[in-house]
């Protein structure tokens, strides 16, 4: 219903010069868009509980096809890029607050600072430079096959990089204040006091306390990356449900849009179950009844 | 569901409680780190396959294969399992990702790049420029007065994938189709002057127009409506026909990989054998990104328009790369609201132009790829008007503020179209006013918003800007039409007088005398009642690896593939 109150008319998006009376009145009752906003609204929803999410005005065709088939690509960089999160940002964390105010802690933070600052499409094309062109390892765009899951894995790398260092960026600073609060507890200097080795201290009495903010920040970030990886979806020309979002509200796609923000509901609901439950794993205080 | 929030995580835990040792601590972490890319796997197993497309024998994305398979084809006898050498395989650029290939329904060049690979049209523009010349068609004539255009088919023309010999009925079809209020198609408009299309011969047709009418040869008849389509096939792929088109072209509809690329494949019954086996039509919307495209490989022909990238390319950064610049058709143009009672005096609009230096500033923002213009019409367009009537002059347009009455200044909006290089342009512009006196306020507004603040019956702007591709005078005339308001003619610009120039010069069947009367149409716009005021037009490059051969040009931004070759 928001989209409808936005400036912008699909039908003059889709004429654009060629706009005449004639063809808007022709299209506009093509597409349904001379029916009351309510009544388009009902239409919708109740096609909803079929899976059927409406047709497009620009393709002309179901949404629900176009937008389903966007969200695998979705999902897929999105869990890749939450991989390189955790892989660089809670070992950065920790090694920052092992060793706080030491060359590690400055170097770690220094990064983090340089993860976090850079625009993710600059960050992009600079790591295309380096892998794909000077060092030709990884495919520069594209999405490679479904049936060649090592091709796909190749494409889905720096993509993944690029959105997974801002990430880590900000775990490993979180990683890192959680981990110090930790370490500064009563109980980090019991173990230590029982003769536990530090390694041990730190890894089982530790980490695991520390994790619960970390967990918080991955499941944020894992909902941002499901919603917001449009501008790194255009840089290596990957289908994904950003750009098409971007796409249908240029063109003013209200039934692309509508389908997209569905999907886009359910998955930041799932996400934040999934976060939700797994405090009860990590910390055995929480209980669900 | 109720939930005991941790007391914070200063309180000391129960170490005894713990429920993992070291070891299932570290198992189970690897078990969850192996789990995510598992994960994805399993969703790429449960995913549909993405790849559309009628045929599995080309993998849609062989960056590591070195040979593409041939697609099966309908008859068996046909069936050779041919090797295709990755030489046969180029990669062009697109910048978006297709939408439909559905002729009266191709909304922009992406689709239109691809329809001219599938489809065929009676006539097309010639590459290399806006010429018409016969495509479908072997013999086409117009009548004396201009209202009967008659084509006669090439014979034996085989539709893709079995569909048969294209005849007349099938360019009846395909206009019936298109002027259909049904089918909704957004060149409804540029259809209306056809009265009716009749095959009176099996390979005969001819189009009826309700008065003569010219442009009807570029806006229709080799433009994107006018795609030849077969009636069974429409029929029989319904609802897939806009993403699985068949066509009578040179190429065959293969497979789309969603937002990342289309296949076409050469059609080996076309009329005029092709060279290149299979084109790949690579969604890559950032210039930056098809530069490294192009050195990498990945790319081999495009067109680029960020002018820093576009002239870096021109200079030679990329080795193994050549380059064309061409004057292209993408006119810059601006023009004023005469409903607004300050823009109804033309002193004001005269001194509006007068305070741009058009040069330095299509210099500063495009440099060698500017090309100043005066007219609203594009300068390759026949019957553009050169001299610049209203040339750089802050002192006059001084003089001109003051004698109407605004001495002390003036203050208008700018509507801004967000696209090309006006957004630049008007930064470097609001200087050069603001030192004779105006004060322009800049209103950059998305496209959609643009279109309709641009549109609206009381418009809040003064002066707004547009950036127009078009190939035939007409088109940029229509702006001007009193009969166009509402509709393109935004200036509100009421002038019988030229519209009735405008209906001479569409009827008119002497081209010469034609151009004469669209010169006479841009005086009176731009000379006597300054409507609107040219600025530039943006020159784009071609950029192709030089193992491609014979690359030229297609108007819109396409690409005339079946003329290439691999070195």
């Amino acid at each position: 219903m928001i989209i409808h109150m936005i400036p912008g008319d699909p039908v003059r998006a889709m004429l654009g010069d060629m706009y005449t009376e004639q063809a808007a009145v022709e299209i506009r009752r093509t597409l349904g868009l001379d029916r009351p906003v309510y009544v388009q609204y009902f239409d919708f929803m109740s096609g909803l509980p079929r899976g059927d999410l409406g047709t497009s005005f620009a393709t002309r065709q179901a949404v629900a096809p176009e937008v389903f088939g966007s969200l695998q690509y979705t999902v897929q960089l999105a869990l890749a890029a939450i991989v390189v999160t955790v892989v660089l940002g809670v070992p950065a964390g920790i090694v920052a607050a092992l060793h706080r105010d030491r060359p590690l802690d400055t170097i770690a933070m220094a990064g983090s600072l340089l993860g976090a600052s850079m625009p993710s499409f600059w960050l992009g094309i600079l790591l295309m430079i380096l892998f794909s062109i000077y060092l030709g390892w990884l495919p520069l765009i594209g999405v490679g096959s479904w049936t060649n899951p090592l091709s796909m894995l190749a494409h889905v790398a720096l993509p993944a990089l690029t959105l997974g260092i801002r990430g880590a960026a900000l775990t490993a600073r979180v990683t890192r204040s959680s981990m110090l609060e930790v370490l500064s507890q009563d109980y980090m200097r019991t173990a230590t006091a029982k003769g536990l080795r530090n390694r041990v201290v730190v890894t089982q009495h530790g980490l695991r306390n520390a994790m619960l903010p970390v967990v918080t920040l991955v499941g944020i970030d894992l909902g941002q990356l499901l919603a917001g990886t449009a501008i790194v979806e255009i840089v290596f020309s990957r289908p994904g449900l950003g750009s098409l979002l971007v796409q249908s509200v240029l063109v003013r796609d209200y039934p692309m849009v509508q389908g997209t923000f569905i999907v886009y509901l359910t998955l930041i609901i799932l996400v934040n179950l999934i976060v939700d439950l797994l405090y009860g794993r990590l910390d055995p205080r929480v209980t669900y009844q | 569901m109720t939930k005991n929030k941790p007391q914070g995580l200063v309180s000391a835990l129960d170490l005894t409680n713990t429920r993992f040792t070291r070891r299932q601590m570290l198992v189970r972490s690897l078990g969850f780190g192996a789990s995510i890319p598992a994960v994805a796997a399993l969703l790429a197993a449960c995913g549909e396959d993405d790849t559309v497309g009628d045929d599995p024998g080309i993998d849609p994305d062989p960056d590591d294969d070195d040979e593409l398979d041939e697609p099966e084809l309908e008859d068996d006898d046909d069936v050779e399992d041919e090797v295709v050498d990755e030489d046969s395989i180029i990669s062009v650029r697109v910048i978006q990702d297709v939408e439909t290939v559905d002729p009266p329904l191709i909304p922009k060049v992406t689709d239109y790049a691809i329809g001219h690979l599938i489809y065929n049209g009676l006539m097309q523009y010639e590459p290399g420029g806006v010429e018409i010349v016969p495509d479908l068609a072997t013999d086409w004539e117009v009548s004396d007065d201009g209202r009967v255009y008659t084509f006669q088919l090439r014979e034996g023309v085989q539709f893709h994938q079995g569909y048969g010999e294209l005849v007349a009925e099938d360019v009846v079809y395909t206009y019936d189709r298109a002027m259909d209020p049904e089918t909704a198609s957004q060149f409804i408009g540029d259809m209306a002057p056809i009265q009716s299309v009749e095959a009176t011969g099996e390979y005969t047709v001819e189009i009826h127009l309700e008065d003569a009418f010219a442009p009807i040869l570029r806006t229709v008849i080799a433009f994107r409506p006018g795609f030849i389509v077969k009636q069974d096939a429409v029929e029989d792929k319904g609802e897939n026909f806009p993403l699985d088109p068949i066509g009578t072209g040179p190429y065959e509809w293969h497979s789309r990989t969603r937002g990342t690329e289309i296949v076409v494949t050469r059609n080996p019954d076309y009329f005029d054998p092709v060279d290149i086996h299979t084109v790949r039509l690579r969604n890559i919307e950032e210039d930056s990104v098809a530069q490294l495209a192009l050195q990498s490989g990945d790319l081999d022909v495009g067109y680029f328009f960020e002018p820093e990238i576009a002239l870096d390319l021109l200079d030679g950064v990329l080795p193994d790369v050549d380059t064309m610049q061409l004057s292209g058709y993408r006119t810059q143009w601006a023009g004023f609201n005469l409903q607004k009672e300050v823009m109804q005096d033309i002193r004001v609009r005269q001194a509006v132009i007068h305070a741009i230096d058009k040069e330095a500033t299509a210099e500063a923002v495009a440099g060698d790829l500017a090309q100043v213009v005066s007219s609203i019409f594009n300068p390759n367009i026949p019957g553009y008007i050169d001299p610049d009537p209203f040339p750089y002059d802050p002192d006059r347009a001084m003089e001109l503020l003051e004698e109407a009455g605004y001495g002390d200044g003036l203050e208008l909006d700018l509507l801004v179209i967000p696209s090309t290089t006006w957004p630049d342009l008007v930064i470097v512009m609001q200087e050069q006013w603001r030192q004779v006196g105006l004060d322009i306020n800049l209103m950059t507004q998305e496209r959609s918003v643009y279109d309709d603040l641009v549109a609206q019956e009381d418009a809040p702007w003064d002066i707004f800007t547009v950036n127009l591709t078009r190939s035939e005078a007409y088109q940029y005339a229509s702006y001007f039409f009193s009969y166009n308001i509402p509709g393109p003619n935004y200036h509100r610009y009421d002038n019988p007088e030229i519209d009735e120039l405008a209906a001479r010069a569409v009827a008119e069947t002497d081209p010469d005398l034609q151009l004469e009367l669209w010169r006479e149409f841009q005086e009176i716009v731009l000379i006597d009642d300054v409507v609107g005021f040219g600025m530039t037009n943006i020159n784009q490059v071609l950029a192709w690896n030089n193992r491609v051969q014979n690359v030229d040009f297609l108007y819109f931004d396409c690409f005339p593939v079946w003329q290439m070759s691999v070195s």
